[in-house]
């Protein structure tokens, strides 16, 4: 989620350009209210995460126009206003299939100072993240009025098509930009595949931008602008909508004039900002269905408007609202529920509990895992948790053991420890136990885990212990310990050569001719492949096959 | 009258017979103990409750040495040596050698020659042999009886480990007045039984005797005992909550489709969170099949909408990206396919259970950590609805007071942060919402469906006063065995 820091000077200034109060201890209590997350909110400074939701929030000067109604009662203002304009811009039919989503606005009569251009910069960035998802869908460049010369095209240039780009003396051509210059080497990617570029040029034929990479370089934005011309291009008309109505937003707020462009798009149809809000509909039953609780007019009404948005009345039950149109994030009638709720305060929700008449199931397998770890514990065993994301070399490899069918794996693993998921619990507890090799002996532990195997989950219940002195007739004793405790007296010890036990000290523990797991003394070659010097013995056994054999004594 | 031990008793017994100091051999002798240890222990005891006072002297003496005990079994060296030499007229320095250790064999001359013994050509002369038997005899009467008034001590003093000095300490005993008090009826000795033994208890002596008070502020030994994890504890305590308010438990496999774990929930098929560096993609099984009906509902929701009241998010979706496989990012990636299988049917069901993100492990982080969710459907199920069962569910936990606030998740609308008063403070425990239509239509779910979820490590760390998540996963046996039981 994005971060934005914000001077409270600068929100105090504003604040008490509209004749209210700002209020530090105030914002940091009730600006979460409105659906943010404060880190930080000293005398100085205001640290917040902006929900996806509200990219609408990510300067400080559209936070200040999104919060004044909601904090201090001001009369909402869902309208950008607009002052028609005479320049315009033609986009190539040949930008369809590379680009074709193009708007245009100009702010005039700007007095900027360096401040001003580095919030504008950042609001552009967080956009690019927030909206644009890393410039994809929308990608926005501003450029200073002055030093270009309308009407303006927008035409798909082949690749060794040059011009001067923004920080560079000299001319580069597109495929040299993409490979050298280092914006062009971060956003490459959107244009791969692509044989012509998108070129923004005026009646000079001077490149304004090469979207959505950089910018050419004479359009620079410095502290003699007044006028700006605003592009955004992308492949999502609402996401570019929104962007450009929000960077307008910012710079009208700053005192500037919004005026728009006529944009005769790559479909021939001409298209230029509108600045004022959607009209929503979301039914009164949904509304009071889903938080539970009557309202009347009155009171959606202050909440909508606490919200930025405009009540404009019930007509049989569809209630109309009107929110503004850079809100790119209501996409369907339950987003406007939201609104409501957030307007009204969650604090005052209605009580109710759920009704419908139902039986409680706990997990199937929940009294034998319950049983199995009682058992364990009874004789003295610590139980230990580790992680499922394991390796070959641990799990097969130094165990001598086989991968059971197969064995889940990672494509973007972060270490080389942990590439598959585990098939045994065994290797875990062996690595806990070398991690405690300082502490006194004897430790015994165990865990009853998840394991994969065919990418399906199964448990199975591992324990270890390292001791002086016992050897195989304590391990024998512990298993019977653990099957006399679950109730499961028909069970054999068969000897077995696999694995990582001591050859001629290990066996299958059997039920009824089924093998439910296997236990020994760890060879000591093994227990050297871990780092530990210790005498150990262990056993593994499946909580599937175990659970098949043996039932439960109160059934 | 104070407690006394046994040997208190027979000692203070004794000294009443007679009013002046006593030595320590005094006391061994009238007492008849050999160990003097115990008259030492006894004495202190009694001086402690005042029934006797300790006078102690000390004086400087001289004892032998680590090499002086060995002159005084084997000799010392010089006298061995003149002895070989007597025995031995022809002896030359050859035959000291290979009769006499190694390192004897050098010192030893020195000591010979400063006896006034001469070597000339390898072989021993001396002008007055009976003087040399005289010095040596006077040397081995000191090593028997060593004294600092004897002329020899600042000779001994000077050779090496054959004497050191000691500070002796003379302890007397004299019986006080209160000690003269006790009546030797009180100084009868019992029989005082530390151990209680099967054969002890198997005669009748512990009828008589009386049992030897302990100290019960010592220290002892603990049992080696098993316990559970402190997870395990904590889940089972949040497994019995959920039971208790007729929710019933969902398990699920680990290994589950891009399209359900994401797509199904509305998350946008471009969103930063499904990327490569926060999502475990899998090689095996790189691709999972999703039902086409399924995959056609998904698409049109996400690129328009759909056949629900939303805009969609626009853009390509992809069903290949759907039907890669993955490890889990949350749980909901099963409830949501339980709803799917039984979409017309109210219900309550939770999951406490693993999910999977690419953090690296550090303090605060682990790719793979506890989830708990609750979700609830049915007619008229609502946010209110939702609140008030959180309430309870933490009031279960220990935690009645519980505040919501906005909150933004992919999935649910309304969204809300939980948050409870932990120990005086607020703390951001949980997230809940009600599932969104986009989500809830496709898969003909026609009743809302409220959700909420919270990770346990954070919950645990806290209980258990963690600043380090690695010690729930790479514990510290000894830090295991001293938690409290959870």
């Amino acid at each position: 989620m994005p971060t934005i820091n914000v001077e409270q000077s600068l929100l105090r200034k504003l604040v008490e350009s509209r004749g209210r109060v700002h209020d530090v201890e105030d914002l940091a209590f009730r600006l979460p209210l409105m659906g943010t997350d404060i880190d930080t909110c000293n005398d100085e400074i205001l640290d917040i995460e902006i929900f996806p939701d509200r990219p609408d929030l990510l300067s400080p000067e559209t936070l200040f126009h999104g919060m004044m109604p909601f904090l201090h009662n001001s009369p909402p203002n869902p309208r950008l206003p607009i002052k028609p304009g005479t320049i315009s811009m033609k986009v190539s039919p040949a930008l369809s299939t590379i680009r074709p989503v193009i708007l245009c606005a100009v702010v005039r009569g700007l007095n900027i100072d360096e401040d001003i251009i580095k919030r504008l910069m950042d609001h552009q960035e967080k956009l690019h993240f927030a909206l644009g998802r890393g410039r994809k869908r929308a990608s926005i460049g501003v450029h200073d009025l002055a030093k270009i010369s309308p009407p303006f095209r927008v035409e798909a240039v082949d690749r060794d098509h040059s011009f001067i780009p923004l920080a560079m003396e000299h001319e580069m051509s597109i495929d040299e930009i993409l490979e050298k210059h280092p914006k062009g080497v971060d956003y490459a990617h959107l244009l791969q595949g692509m044989e012509k570029v998108p070129i923004i040029l005026d009646s000079n034929d001077s490149v304004l931008s090469f979207p959505p990479i950089i910018n050419g370089e004479h359009t620079t934005v410095t502290t003699t602008t007044r006028d700006i011309l605003i592009d955004v291009t992308g492949l999502d008309i609402r996401a570019c909508e929104s962007s450009l109505m929000l960077i307008c937003l910012q710079l009208s707020i700053l005192g500037g004039q919004i005026e728009s462009v006529r944009v005769n798009g790559c479909d021939g149809k001409d298209w230029s900002l509108n600045g004022m809000p959607v009209e929503h509909k979301v039914q009164r039953d949904l509304v009071e269905g889903i938080l539970g609780n009557s309202f009347t007019d009155d009171q959606i009404e202050t909440a909508i408007s606490r919200m930025g948005g405009i009540y404009n009345g019930d007509t049989n039950g569809t209630l109309s609202i009107s929110m503004p149109r850079w809100r790119f994030d209501i996409l369907h009638p339950i987003d406007l529920v939201e609104e409501i709720a957030i307007g009204h305060g969650y604090d005052d929700l209605s009580y109710d509990v759920p009704k419908a008449p139902l039986t409680a199931i706990p997990r199937s397998d929940g009294q034998i895992r319950r049983r199995v770890r009682e058992a364990l514990q009874g004789l003295g065993l610590i139980q230990i948790q580790s992680l499922t994301l394991s390796n070959d070399k641990d799990q097969f490899d130094l165990m001598r053991w086989k991968p059971d069918g197969e064995a889940t794996r990672m494509t973007n693993p972060i270490t080389t420890e942990h590439t598959i998921l585990r098939q045994n619990i065994l290797p875990g507890l062996m690595r806990l136990l070398a991690a405690n090799r300082h502490h006194d002996l004897p430790q015994g532990v165990y865990e009853l885990g998840t394991v994969v195997i065919d990418h399906k989950n199964r448990d199975r219940v591992a324990f270890l212990v390292a001791e002086k002195s016992g050897g195989f007739a304590s391990l024998r004793g512990r298993i019977q310990g653990l099957m006399r405790d679950i109730g499961c007296s028909d069970w054999t010890l068969e000897p077995i050569e696999n694995g990582p036990w001591l050859s001629g000290r290990s066996a299958a523990i059997m039920v009824n001719g089924v093998t439910i797991g296997q236990c020994g003394e760890i060879d000591p070659n093994i227990s050297e492949s871990f780092d530990l010097n210790v005498p150990m013995s262990g056993a593994q056994i499946d909580m599937n096959a175990l659970s098949s054999v043996v039932s439960d004594p109160v059934h | 009258m104070a407690e006394l031990t046994n040997p208190e008793r027979r000692m203070l017994r004794a000294m009443k017979n007679r009013l002046e100091s006593w030595s320590l051999e005094e006391i061994l002798e009238t007492c008849d103990w050999s160990d003097q240890a115990v008259a030492v222990s006894a004495g202190h005891g009694l001086s402690n409750h005042g029934y006797v006072k300790m006078s102690e002297t000390s004086v400087t003496d001289v004892i032998l040495g680590e090499e002086g005990e060995k002159a005084a079994s084997s000799g010392l060296l010089e006298a061995r040596l003149w002895d070989f030499i007597q025995s031995n007229p022809d002896a030359t320095m050859r035959d000291i050698s290979s009769n006499f250790e190694r390192h004897e064999a050098g010192p030893g001359v020195g000591l010979l020659k400063g006896l006034g013994i001469e070597i000339q050509g390898g072989s021993f002369t001396c002008d007055d042999p009976e003087s040399v038997t005289s010095a040596i005899s006077e040397r081995t009467e000191f090593i028997k009886s060593p004294s600092l008034e004897s002329p020899l001590y600042s000779h001994f003093k000077s050779r090496k480990n054959l004497v050191e000095m000691v500070e002796v300490v003379t302890r007397t005993w004299k019986v006080t007045k209160s000690g003269m008090n006790i009546p030797d009826e009180d100084l009868e000795e019992v029989v005082r039984i530390a151990e209680i033994t099967p054969e002890l208890l198997q005669t009748d002596t512990w009828k008589d005797a009386q049992f030897r008070p302990y100290d019960v502020s010592l220290e002892a030994n603990m049992p080696r005992s098993g316990r559970s994890h402190p997870m395990q504890a904590l889940i089972e305590r949040i497994r019995s909550i959920f039971l208790e308010m007729g929710f019933s438990e969902l398990v699920e496999d680990y290994v589950q489709t891009a399209g359900w774990n994401m797509d199904a929930l509305f998350i946008p098929q471009d969103h930063p969170a499904r990327e490569m560096q926060d999502t475990f993609y899998l090689d095996n099984p790189k691709q999972i099949n999703i039902d086409p009906k399924t995959l056609a509902d998904w698409k049109a929701i996400h690129e328009y909408g759909g056949d629900t009241e939303s805009t969609g998010w626009g853009g390509e979706f992809s069903e290949e990206v759907s039907q890669k496989g993955l490890l889990r990012t949350h749980t909901t990636v099963n409830t949501i396919q339980y709803l799917a299988q039984n979409p017309s049917e109210p219900c309550r069901v939770f999951a406490i259970d693993r999910v999977f993100r690419k953090e690296r492990i550090d303090r605060t982080h682990l790719p793979e950590f506890h989830q708990i969710e609750g979700i609830i459907m049915e007619p008229g199920a609502n946010l209110g609805m939702l609140v008030s069962t959180l309430k309870t569910f933490y009031a279960k936990m220990g935690y009645p007071e519980v505040r919501v606030r906005p909150a933004y998740f992919p999935y649910t609308e309304p969204s809300l942060e939980v948050e409870v008063k932990w120990r005086g403070k607020w703390l951001e425990l949980g997230g809940a919402g009600i599932f969104r239509p986009e989500v809830t239509e496709p898969l003909g779910i026609k009743d809302p469906v409220c959700a909420w979820g919270m990770g346990l490590e954070r919950l645990a760390m806290l209980v258990l006063g963690l600043d380090d998540i690695r010690q729930l996963y790479i514990s510290d046996l000894e830090w295991l065995r001293n938690q409290p039981i959870l």
